[in-house]
């Protein structure tokens, strides 16, 4: 598309959509302030109480061996965090619900597709033109987020009770690649949901669906298989050498005969470790390090914004063959 | 400005600003076709010395913004006027009447008229009303039509014909 | 070129096929009247050639190109009988949207005929009456400069006095512009002044497509005894026919009233009255051509 029909189709969408255009990066911004905000308090707490040497996660432990009363208190477990965490993610698919869904599926419904697509623009342009900018506009706000969630949750991730491990969900997901990359998916999910059903509140529940089970499959199939791929492999003994728990991921561990052969499980016998080593079994570590995490987050959300890609194209074709009706 | 009688009547400004010292109407009830009724109005105002020779006739898109008629209908009317030698069309500039018709002078006129007011009289006094008498003088010009008096009335195309256009062309093709 | 051509159009909703083996060639230049009786699959048709609907069987054309193609987009301009606005916006900011989905706006057409309407810009469109949003409609329609015009039921939501000053405006642009328009109405008297070329549909199919000349030049309207009409079926073509005690009126095509039958020209509505209560009765194209029954 030409830049002039770039410019048209912005001032269309501002004409139209003026709500979702302001709207967007309001509800993305005012909470990336807030946990900015929240950061910048707690960091301070941290630093007014000389608590920065304690933010050194303990490679055994996971916590911290900080042993100091303010620390203690500081850490006190609370669920809060992961609550917060959640809420965090759930805001693309508020995002995706009220303001993707109903981009197509409104126009329909209220039948100003009847307007919109008998004027100069095809169906499949104004598409394109239209919700094309408005997904980069969330996708950048959505990156701004990320990194303000991801800011806070540098140091909100102490005060959850559990061990600092940068492997886990939360870990992973509250980065600005990866919330990006949701509201990618997420709005070219409920585009396709609307542009499908044709019909706001039935196009709405299809988008909670689709979105839920994309989620699921992210969460159980999709990242274990990734984080399985490409691992560095390490001999370890039954003491020493592991790799560290809070910046790796362990993949998968097992015995080595010397002849190579692996052992299935542990042998029935009294003391294994003993006879492991009169054996001459080795342990085997296969994990990943601390610097594939970015290449595993780029990849998945890759992947992410890849499906996206394709439902934005369904849409447009579906478009396409069958504008009206 | 349309009335209850289905008259469309002429505003007391010209929308056409003077161009024309006439302007259309049109009777709905009528039936006699739209194009056919501007030429009589045109036929009319001839006679009655409302048009002259070198007046301009309303320009089409004048007619069709207070009409709201099919600008073919003026043209059929103008087609019509020009192959009966009245009027002219100059393109671009609009259509004017060429020649004046060779009709009854104006006493001539005055003395039929006054001969028709006599047998109007005579009709009311007989009992006939008003839509007795336009039954009597439609049947009378029919036949008068009919029965070879078309020859003699002055002005008729020289396709002959009746009322009914079909009739005019039957069986052809438009 | 023709405005309009249709080759066996079709368009089937579920099991019911709203338009049926349609063949249509309508010249440019022409005021085609859409008529026939609700459900008869007008706004199908109109929305087929508009591009809003894609059809089942058969093909169209409009102005030579595929509806929905960006050259008809260029060139046809639609109104649908929902008269579709955005109606959340300002009058100002509908006009704004309409201008940059277009390439070819003209701007000053749509203020002038706005202003001289009376309707203010900052007005809201849902809150405009349904008059004014059919008005706001047809101006955005012809601001776009089309050489066709697709109107669904233009004047339905019109006062009279609207209905005559949007049909007048609308004759206008055909004179001055050679401006093609195709419109579905109800009020058959209405269509009489203004349409040059008629369409009937009727259940789906087409019953009659010619031009209005040709269609009065060569119809009758016949009044006469009751207990002729049978020997007057092999006289004339008798289109419908209709007793009432002890007289009859009878839509013929033929030319002259045969003896015996009084004959008078047909207005508009005689015409497409008597097509729809004989719904075998067709004329296809020019009239020349043998009824069909």
């Amino acid at each position: 598309m030409t830049a002039m029909a770039v410019r048209r189709m912005t001032r269309a969408t501002w004409y139209k959509h003026r709500f979702s255009v302001v709207g967007i990066p309001a509800v993305f911004l005012l909470p990336a302030l807030a946990l900015f905000a929240d950061g910048v308090v707690q960091r301070h707490y941290l630093s007014v109480h000389h608590l920065n040497g304690c933010l050194v996660a303990n490679a055994t432990t996971g916590g911290s061996s900080c042993g100091s009363a303010a620390w203690v208190s500081f850490i006190s477990p609370s669920s809060t965090p992961n609550v917060i965490a959640v809420a965090v993610l759930a805001l693309p698919v508020l995002v995706g619900l009220f303001a993707g869904v109903p981009w197509v599926a409104r126009e329909f419904e209220s039948g100003a597709f009847r307007f919109t697509w008998t004027q100069g623009t095809s169906p499949q342009r104004w598409l394109l033109g239209t919700f094309g900018p408005l997904v980069l506009l969330a996708a950048v706000s959505a990156a701004m987020y990320g990194a303000a969630a991801y800011w806070w949750y540098q140091i909100a991730q102490w005060q959850t009770g559990t061990s600092i491990w940068s492997w886990r969900w939360s870990s992973f997901e509250l980065t600005p690649l990866s919330i990006a990359g949701w509201t990618v998916l997420t709005m070219a999910l409920a585009l396709l949901c609307g542009v499908l059903i044709r019909r706001v509140l039935p196009a709405m529940i299809a988008f909670i669906v689709t979105l839920g089970a994309c989620v699921y499959l992210s969460q159980t199939l999709l990242r274990p298989w990734l984080f399985s791929i490409g691992p560095a492999v390490k001999q370890v003994s039954t003491s020493a050498g592991w790799p560290s728990s809070t910046t790796t991921y362990t993949v998968q561990t097992w015995l080595q005969a010397p002849s190579g052969q692996r052992l299935s499980g542990l042998p029935a016998v009294n003391n294994v470790s003993a006879w492991l080593a009169q054996h001459h079994y080795t342990y085997w570590v296969a994990y990943q390090p601390h610097n594939h995490l970015i290449w595993l987050e780029l990849a998945r959300n890759g992947i992410l914004v890849t499906v996206a890609a394709f439902a934005v194209l369904a849409s447009v074709w579906w478009l396409r063959i069958r504008p009206a009706d | 400005m349309p009335s209850i009688y289905g008259f469309t009547m002429v505003t007391v400004k010209p929308d056409d600003n003077g161009l024309s010292p006439i302007a259309f109407y049109l009777d709905r009830g009528s039936g006699v076709p739209t194009y056919l009724q501007f030429v009589h109005q045109v036929d009319y105002a001839l006679r009655l010395g409302f048009l002259r020779e070198g007046d301009q006739l309303p320009r089409i898109k004048d007619v069709t913004r207070t009409l709201a008629v099919n600008p073919d209908t003026v043209m059929k009317a103008y087609r019509e006027l020009e192959l009966r030698g009245v009027a002219a069309g100059r393109p671009g500039v609009g259509t004017f009447i060429t020649q004046a018709p060779d009709i009854a002078g104006l006493k001539q006129m005055a003395g039929l008229q006054k001969k028709l007011t006599g047998w109007l009289g005579e009709a009311a006094a007989a009992g006939v009303d008003e839509l007795g008498m336009k039954a009597l003088f439609t049947v009378a010009l029919r036949d008068f039509n009919d029965g070879g008096g078309a020859a003699r009335l002055p002005g008729r195309d020289a396709r002959g014909g009746g009322v009914a256009r079909g009739a005019r062309r039957a069986g052809g093709a438009a | 070129m023709n405005a309009i051509e249709t080759r066996g159009l079709g368009k089937r909703y579920r099991r019911t096929w709203a338009v049926r083996d349609c063949d249509l060639t309508v010249p440019a230049g022409q005021v085609t009247a859409l008529a026939g009786p609700n459900g008869a699959g007008k706004t199908t048709l109109l929305r087929i050639l508009a591009g809003l609907a894609t059809p089942t069987t058969g093909t169209a054309t409009v102005l030579g190109a595929a509806p929905g193609s960006p050259q008809a987009r260029a060139t046809v301009s639609a109104m649908d009988q929902t008269v579709p606005l955005y109606r959340h916006l300002r009058v100002a900011g509908q006009l704004a949207a309409a201008r940059a989905l277009n390439d070819q706006w003209d701007a000053d057409l749509a203020v002038e005929r706005l202003s001289a309407l009376g309707m203010a810009t900052s007005a809201r469109v849902g809150k405009l009456s349904g008059g004014q949003q059919a008005q706001l409609a047809l101006t955005m329609a012809l601001a776009r400069r089309p050489r066709l015009l697709l109107l669904d039921e233009p004047l339905a939501s019109l006062d009279p006095l609207a209905r005559q000053d949007v049909l007048g405006w609308l004759m206008t642009c055909v004179a001055e512009d050679g401006l093609s328009v195709v419109f579905s109405s109800h009020v058959i008297a209405e269509l009489e002044r203004v349409a040059s070329y008629l369409v009937v549909l009727s259940a789906g199919r087409i019953q009659v497509a010619a031009t209005v000349d040709g269609l009065l030049d060569t119809h009758l309207a016949l009044t006469g005894p009751a207990d002729g009409v049978d020997d007057l079926y092999d006289q004339v073509e008798i289109v419908t026919a209709q007793r009432a005690g002890r007289q009859a009126l009878v839509l013929a095509r033929t030319g002259a009233a045969p003896p015996g039958w009084a004959g008078r020209p047909v207005t508009m509505e005689e015409l497409v009255l008597g097509y729809l209560r004989e719904p075998a009765a067709r004329v296809a194209g020019e009239p020349g051509v043998e009824i069909v029954r």
